[in-house]
């Protein structure tokens, strides 16, 4: 998704870096003040996110991935402070939440963010409906209208039903999607999620992922999604970050990932992906140059699975048209097949192992 | 091959064979090095026993530093002293008021003068408030128990000094929870007291608690504000300790949650974390209650008045009969407290109902009472005054026990206990100093060594070495009878499981009791001397003991226990080849809290003579003595210190060896 001209990012992040070890709490906040990296080692330091800029923009899903041990899920945590970064600058709303004090950065917790973790991290004593109000609880909201909106938050989620259970009488599903509706109490213009699906099984994962699209769909929030799963990754996110040991690899749409790989470390982890559900044609298209309208026209957002057997069928390429009915390009079997089949990346030998970062 | 070349092989191998064989019996050698340097010392007069005119006078220096304290003008002319027996006066009022309320009426003036004021609760309505409460929160089986637990007490004239008793746990436990909850907050709040705190407080609970009671005597008076600050001193640190866990752990996992949704750092405490951590603290409540009325009991050696004090005096002129009623009521009472605390069924009714349930029949016998006395004080006529049946009882036994009881208790006084004795008394402090810093020093550190070593020296320069000697010999001879009986229970406990389902409640059951009433018994069954200590030593210490073991056998991995029964190997062979060595390090932490308890019991067997520590502490409560009193708790505590810190060494030792491979 572009950003509309004019609409500022709702994160802006700028040379951010997050460094541990020895007497990393005095280090500069200046990025350029820093020691060179090449030093950290024998100083005794540690770079876990190391020089990161990009931006996020309003109302669009934007997915960090990588490996554990990336600096995936440090990197969200320093978005919203929980983690205080060592350098760089983090702009919300015009604020820098590297260097905004305690109380503001309290208020922007409490109003402006929502956060799911992994772990659910739901309070054993209380039951759903008091779970999903703790954040409205923090604000100081009277007790009724904060359950009145915790009431409508378990309808939401779908956990209709449940609202005096306990989270051990939970399965783990549940368990997150009370999560989710915990974190969208304070209807925050923000979310955070933080592998919110990894300790679910694969079924359940595809049912909350599916119910977050949804969710999505009716909120229009600023996501930043963290995942170590391509495939989840894709079907959620607009655009996708691929860290390694600290940095930003590559940033991208799902297509753009998988049809140019920056690394051979961004193509190991698109190489199993279901091509013909993430590309579309917009992805493959060539510039329009001869299709006959006898062949049909296809929507520039269409996934190839849905089209691919007719143009197989037709040996013929088809015109592709955007949301206007307007010609944008035209897909050829040819391209259709290499962006299936791609040729394979070059170094097949490399194995995963070798491409997971060392950390110390 | 030339001779020489021979030659050289056979040097090497007889070498190899010779090295072989030390090392074999490097234990041998070992205590061979060990009985030379002993007789060695023996013939060094200072090495074998401290000089006695260089004894430090660590009890006249404690004596003279708490004198000070007590006489040093706080305030107008009053003393710290003054100033302390008055809040001390202050600490008892709830006590004696609840007593008032709930036992004895409210009274004014003493002897023939005294008349009643004010009635006390019926005696009935506590009756039926007590089967309620338990019915409501653990059921019709608790609701029985608790009604034949009531009646035995009214029916043996126990009643007023149990529900006094209770009157003074109502003000120790809070007061306890308060300390130990506010302590636990600050040494969470500042982590770096952690070390500090829970290593005083460790101390603290070795100390036997006999020896806090003189300098609080000296505080704060003779009575019932000395046993309570006793018990508090005793009942709080657990609540420190799971204050301190439950809000670690809660802020292992919340920390984050709190900080996302913006609460402020108190927000975070109060609605988060405390929260999050009352598992934690309901335990710490729970082993607060229980230890603080195992304490309350011990508290009539300072004059405070209920139960204990039925016990003690029985005790005292070997009333049998009447010690082991007052025994039964400690350890029913005692039960039913445990089984009320253990319950977590779900309430009967709710709130609303209790509250009126409770009204009517409180306030139905009370109004009554006027026309029938009877449901005022529980009448004279209804209770057994004489224990005559129960005396004959005991007589019957006595007689029938006493030829193989004490047959078997002269075999093992001359056979086992006399030798052992001798053999630890005629050990110079010396070489056991020394013994302490070699195994420390091997299994930890040299700085371990030299402190444990030190304590060790310490003893001896107190002059209580002799005493200190027999402390340990008692507990030794008890740790291992009650090993010896608590490693096949513990064992079978784990292997079989509907066993374990029947031994494992029944030892912490046994383990919930006062120390004390498991000298009655003894008494009536062996009489006087060591072998009823080491007896009743051995029974309070075989709880831990089957308590342990079944759990470090039941800790080991699942898949360790299904190799042994894959490769084919018998139960025996599973047991001694792969779970014992297995579970070595659970086995010496069994061993170091077996010799704590059985420390914990050599002091109350003071009561029934010893010439130990603990009959030392004794002597210094009825001379007053503070520092002697508290000198000696000490040199019980190093006791407890070395011989556990030896313990947890070695399995800490053990356990760094197997990680690091």
């Amino acid at each position: 998704m572009t950003r509309a001209p004019g609409t500022p990012p709702a994160f802006q992040i700028d040379r951010v870096w997050k460094i541990y070890g020895k007497g990393a709490d005095a280090l500069p906040r200046e990025p350029d003040q820093l020691p060179p990296i090449e030093s950290f080692p024998q100083i005794g330091l540690f770079g876990a996110v190391i020089d990161a800029t990009f931006a996020i923009n309003r109302g669009e899903t934007f997915v960090i991935m990588g490996l554990s041990g990336s600096g995936k899920s440090t990197i969200l945590r320093c978005l919203c402070g929980l983690i205080p970064a060592t350098a760089g600058s983090i702009l919300l709303d015009g604020q820098d939440i590297i260097r905004i004090s305690d109380e503001d950065l309290r208020y922007i917790r409490k109003f402006k963010v929502g956060m799911v973790f992994q772990n659910y991290a739901l309070l054993p004593h209380r039951n759903v409906v008091d779970n999903i109000a703790l954040p409205l609880e923090i604000q100081g909201e009277a007790e009724g209208r904060r359950k009145r909106r915790a009431l409508d938050l378990v309808e939401l989620v779908g956990l209709t039903g449940k609202e005096a259970s306990l989270p051990h009488q939970l399965s783990g599903g549940q368990q997150q999607r009370v999560g989710i509706a915990r974190s969208l109490a304070n209807d925050p213009e923000i979310w955070l999620l933080d592998e919110p699906f990894s300790a679910l099984d694969p079924l359940i994962r595809r049912e909350l992922q599916d119910e977050l699209l949804r969710l999505q769909r009716m909120m229009k929030k600023t996501v930043v999604f963290i995942t170590h799963d391509f495939d989840e990754a894709a079907r959620l996110g607009n655009r996708i970050a691929i860290m390694r040991a600290g940095r930003v690899v590559q940033i991208g749409t799902p297509e753009e990932l998988i049809l140019s790989p920056a690394s051979d470390y961004v193509g190991k982890f698109t190489e199993n992906v279901d091509r013909s559900q993430v590309l579309t044609a917009r992805a493959i298209m060539e510039p329009f140059k001869q299709a006959k309208s006898s062949a049909g026209e296809i929507s520039s957002t269409a996934p190839i699975a849905s089209f691919a057997r007719d143009i197989l069928k037709n040996r013929q390429p088809v015109a592709i048209v955007d949301d206007k009915r307007q010609i944008v390009g035209e897909v050829t079997p040819e391209a259709m097949l290499n962006a299936l089949l791609p040729s394979p990346i070059a170094t097949e030998s490399k194995s995963y192992v070798e491409l997971i970062p060392e950390v110390s | 091959m030339t001779y020489g070349q021979t030659y050289t092989a056979y040097r090497d191998h007889t070498r190899d064979v010779y090295l072989r064989w030390i090392k074999g019996r490097g234990g041998l050698a070992a205590l061979l090095v060990a009985a030379i340097f002993v007789a060695a010392t023996r013939h060094v007069a200072p090495l074998m026993r401290w000089p006695s005119d260089l004894t430090i006078p660590f009890d006249g220096w404690l004596n003279g530093i708490l004198n000070s304290i007590a006489g040093l003008d706080s305030f107008g002319g009053l003393t710290v002293r003054d100033a302390t027996r008055a809040v001390g006066a202050v600490i008892a009022q709830p006590a004696e008021f609840l007593r008032a309320l709930l036992a004895t009426g409210f009274t004014r003036g003493f002897g023939e003068q005294q008349v009643m004021v004010f009635p006390s609760i019926s005696w009935l309505s506590l009756v039926l408030i007590i089967i309620i409460a338990c019915y409501r929160k653990g059921g019709a089986g608790l609701a029985a128990f608790a009604a034949m637990t009531c009646l035995y007490l009214l029916v043996f004239g126990l009643w007023a000094s149990t529900i006094t008793t209770l009157a003074q746990l109502a003000v120790a436990v809070p007061l306890s929870l308060l300390l130990g909850f506010s302590v636990g907050l600050l040494v969470f709040r500042f982590r770096s007291l952690e070390g500090v705190v829970f290593a005083v407080l460790n101390q603290m609970q070795t100390i036997p608690l006999f020896a806090y009671l003189v300098p609080i005597i000296m505080f704060f008076g003779i009575g019932t504000t000395a046993g309570i600050l006793a018990v508090v001193i005793f009942a709080a640190p657990p609540m420190v300790r799971a204050t301190v866990f439950g809000l670690a752990e809660a802020k292992a996992q919340y920390a984050e949650l709190a900080a996302a949704v913006g609460a402020t750092p108190a927000q975070a405490l109060w609605k988060i974390l405390l929260p999050a951590a009352q598992t934690s603290l309901r335990l710490g409540l729970n082993q607060v209650i229980m230890l603080a009325f195992a304490t309350v009991i011990l508290a009539a050696l300072v004059g405070a008045q209920g139960i204990g004090y039925e016990v003690l005096t029985a005790l005292q002129r070997l009333a049998i009969g009447r010690g082991l009623v007052a025994g039964l009521a400690i350890t029913l009472t005692a039960i039913l407290f445990d089984q009320f605390l253990q319950s977590k069924g779900s309430p009967r009714f709710s709130g609303r109902w209790i509250i009126g349930i409770a009204v009517v029949v409180t306030l139905i016998p009370w109004l009554l009472s006027s026309k029938f006395p009877q449901l005022d004080a529980y009448p004279r006529a209804w209770t057994l005054t004489t224990t005559r049946g129960i005396d004959d009882l005991v007589d019957f036994i006595i007689q029938i026990s006493y030829v193989p009881i004490s047959f078997v208790q002269s075999v093992l006084v001359v056979l086992v206990f006399s030798p052992l004795k001798a053999l630890l008394l005629g050990l110079p402090w010396f070489s056991v100093a020394a013994g302490v810093f070699v195994l420390s020093w091997k299994t930890a550190s040299l700085t371990r060594a030299f402190v444990l070593g030190g304590l060790v020296a310490l003893i001896a320069a107190t002059g209580f070495w002799d005493r200190a000697v027999l402390t340990f010999y008692l507990c030794f001879a008890g740790s291992i009878i009650a090993l010896l009986v608590g490693f096949p229970l513990g064992i079978l406990s784990a292997r079989k499981p509907k066993v374990g389902r029947f031994i494992l409640p029944l030892a912490d059951t046994f383990q919930t009791l006062p120390a004390f009433i498991y000298l009655i018994p003894v008494i009536m069954l062996f009489g006087s001397g060591d072998v009823p200590c080491i007896v009743a030593i051995a029974i309070f210490a075989a709880c831990p003991a089957i308590r342990y073991t079944a759990a470090a056998l039941l800790s080991l991995p699942t898949s360790l226990v299904e190799v042994g029964v894959q490769i084919g190997a018998t139960p025996w062979q599973r047991l001694t080849i792969i779970e014992l060595p297995a579970a070595l390090p659970g086995i010496l932490l069994t061993i170091a809290q077996v010799a704590l308890m059985a420390l914990a019991m050599v002091v109350v067997t003071a009561l029934i003579g010893t010439t130990d520590l603990g009959q030392l502490i004794l002597l210094s409560i009825s001379k007053a003595n503070s520092g002697q009193a508290l000198m000696a708790g000490i040199c019980v505590a190093i006791i407890g210190v070395v011989v556990d810190g030896l313990l947890t060494d070695k399995a800490n030792q053990i356990n760094a060896r197997r990680r690091s491979t």
